[in-house]
């Protein structure tokens, strides 16, 4: 292919050199549309651009920022109490000072609930970070000591993985008794070994990707490879994990709750529960922390969705 | 094929036999014991642990245990004294117990599973039109909304408020209506937008580009490529859905009062019934693994790159 390119090539180069200079024009060269044409943009720099064009997004992550703020903040300013029997207030209709009422105890409703997301929140993202953590230290040292310890480690992870999680919650539940830190405990107990998995498959995977080894071939030492190539190609499975885990624990206490076998502090599940046994004279108190449950969950699920969108490469512009 | 079988029971029964271990050695390390009430005398006590065969060193009641659970025998409950735990979840008489939520669990399957196809193949053949949207809307809220909220507003809407259905029980056709539905809406919603996906994402598969450049009409193209080849990832979640139903099924039959084996699991749980306990996370985890098995041999027979891969 190049020799012909050559064969032909060279006849014309021949005839330009017998043209005269004058004739030549140089070529106009704009140096702000040279740097237009090719911007570097870094794949986390992308990736926070790709995420941020989604309004969407945007909008739920607002929405989710807003009830994290609401569920710290609003229990701290409220003037009204929500321990203890309130005598004066129990069971109280919807007014100025009670807007969503107040329940058996006689606590303000609408401070209670939102005092109800914290446990959500600490739950969700204590027992993400912590079994994030678990999984990718098991899963990257099993990918990286191969052989037989990998082999060990992941027929454990198999078999362990097929035990259905809410069977393992339920039975450290009678064990440990109630509480949010049982709840914590049980979540990271089943949910590292996903994570572990995918951390390892992931290794695993681009250890033997062509950019890789094309940077050995070029002399890369290995800790570049790591830290440019192995670590942000995994990290972004990683975080769509840990997202996708939030909602996961969030859901799980919120169920626990709801069934009676959760925290014995207030939460939305235990909320909703009890707005179940007053729908019909206060149905606010069923709905108002359902709709807080869900449009959270709503918004954590969308903000997942849409950052896997964002760290996929393969749908990098 | 006969060997990835084996190797996927061989898999399932270590999965079963830990968990059974795991379970047994948990629940016996219960900080403040059996029977920990202060009224019971210390005789009491003593005659109680023999009864249930908690005076033997744990590694012999481990083995006992075991003994018995091959012959099906899963011991007496302590919440219910002299009540079989093996007759209390099967209960032929009542039909009440692991029947009734089977009913249940197979029920919703059988109505979600194909509603699901259907919606998924309705968005993903108009993708980025109205009705898709729609549907991707409907579906990331099914998602997203846990399942007992869905189940407490519309038992509320439909069943109290609007009294078109029974808010009680699971007999009747018409009963039965709000608790299949209330628990079908998760795996609606998970299954038709992996339907979609997969569609979507086999219309620039090469084989549907050869029958597009063939000149296949398009209803061929996606009924016999698309359609067909989309349904193999609905295989594979349908094993994690049969355990999401497990969820679904502890918080419909608490709110519709259906006696299934949720309430039971609560109940013992609640009364520290530490056999009845076991005895449920050996039937639930047993039964789980089984569908999981089954899901595998049947994706590894419909797809011969998966038992190929092994």
């Amino acid at each position: 292919m190049d020799n012909d390119l050559l064969k032909t090539a060279s006849p014309i180069e021949f005839a330009l050199s017998d043209v005269p200079d004058d004739l030549f024009r140089r070529a106009s060269f704009d140096e702000d549309e040279a740097e237009a044409l090719s911007p570097h943009v870094s794949y986390w720099s992308d990736v926070w651009r790709r995420f941020f064009e989604n309004k969407s997004a945007v909008v739920f992550l607002t929405v989710f920022i807003i009830i994290l703020l609401g569920c710290y903040i609003i229990p701290l300013v409220s003037p009204l109490p929500i321990t203890g029997i309130i005598d004066d207030s129990i069971n109280a209709k919807m007014s100025s000072s009670h807007w969503l009422g107040a329940d058996k105890f006689g606590h303000d409703f609408f401070t209670k609930m939102w005092k109800g997301g914290q446990i959500s929140f600490m739950v969700g993202f204590v027992s993400a970070i912590l079994q994030t953590i678990i999984g990718v230290i098991i899963g990257a040292v099993s990918a990286y000591a191969g052989g037989r310890v990998d082999s060990v480690i992941m027929s454990i992870v198999n078999v362990l993985i097929a035990i259905p999680y809410l069977v393992i919650v339920l039975a450290i539940r009678v064990v440990a008794g109630a509480g949010t830190a049982t709840i914590i405990f049980a979540l990271v107990i089943t949910g590292w070994l996903n994570v572990a998995r995918l951390t390892r498959g992931q290794i695993l995977q681009l250890k033997t990707e062509e950019y890789v080894t094309a940077a050995k071939s070029m002399g890369v030492g290995a800790r570049t490879i790591l830290a440019r190539h192995l670590i942000p190609n995994t990290l972004g499975v990683i975080l769509v994990a840990f997202t996708l885990a939030i909602p996961q624990a969030m859901f799980s206490e919120a169920f626990l709750s709801f069934i009676g076998l959760g925290t014995n502090a207030v939460s939305w599940g235990s909320l909703i529960r009890a707005g179940m046994d007053v729908r019909f004279k206060h149905p606010q108190q069923l709905i108002a922390p359902s709709i807080l449950l869900a449009l959270t969950m709503l918004c954590v699920q969308l903000i997942g969705d849409t950052l896997r969108d964002a760290l996929d490469p393969k749908l990098r512009r | 094929m006969l060997k990835f079988t084996f190797k996927r029971m061989f898999s399932a029964a270590a999965t079963v036999f830990v968990l059974i271990t795991l379970t047994f050695f948990l629940l016996k390390m219960i900080p403040n014991g059996l029977f920990a009430d202060p009224n019971i005398s210390k005789e009491m006590r003593a005659r109680l642990y023999e009864l249930y065969g908690l005076d033997k060193p744990v590694w012999q009641q481990y083995l006992i245990y075991m003994k018995n659970l091959l012959r099906l025998d899963l011991g007496d409950s302590i919440a219910y004294p002299g009540r079989k735990i093996t007759t209390m979840i099967l209960d032929p008489a009542t039909g009440n117990g692991l029947p009734m939520s089977m009913k249940l669990g197979i029920a919703s399957l059988l109505f979600s599973v194909p509603t699901g196809i259907a919606l998924g193949t309705v968005a993903g053949l108009n993708r980025g039109r109205f009705l898709d949207k729609l549907m991707i809307g409907i579906s990331l809220v099914g998602v997203s909304v846990p399942s007992f909220v869905f189940a407490t507003m519309s038992v509320t809407v439909f069943g109290n408020i609007l009294g078109w259905l029974p808010t009680t029980g699971f007999s009747t056709p018409r009963e039965m209506a709000l608790p299949i539905f209330c628990l079908s809406l998760g795996t609606i919603a998970t299954i038709s937008r992996l339907m979609r996906t997969s569609l979507v994402e086999l219309e620039s598969a090469d084989f549907i580009k050869t029958a597009k450049a063939k000149g296949l009409r398009r209803s061929k193209i996606v009924f016999r490529h698309q359609i067909r080849n989309a349904l193999l990832p609905i295989v594979t979640v349908l094993g994690p859905i049969t355990a999401s139903l497990l969820t679904g099924t502890f918080v419909v039959e608490a709110i519709f009062n259906i006696k299934g084996l949720g309430g039971y699991y609560v109940e013992s749980i609640s009364n520290r019934d530490y056999g009845l306990v076991m005895g449920l996370t050996v039937i639930f985890g047993t039964f789980l693994v089984v569908c999981n098995l089954v899901v595998d041999i049947v994706y590894g027979l419909i797809d011969p790159r998966i038992r190929l891969k092994q």
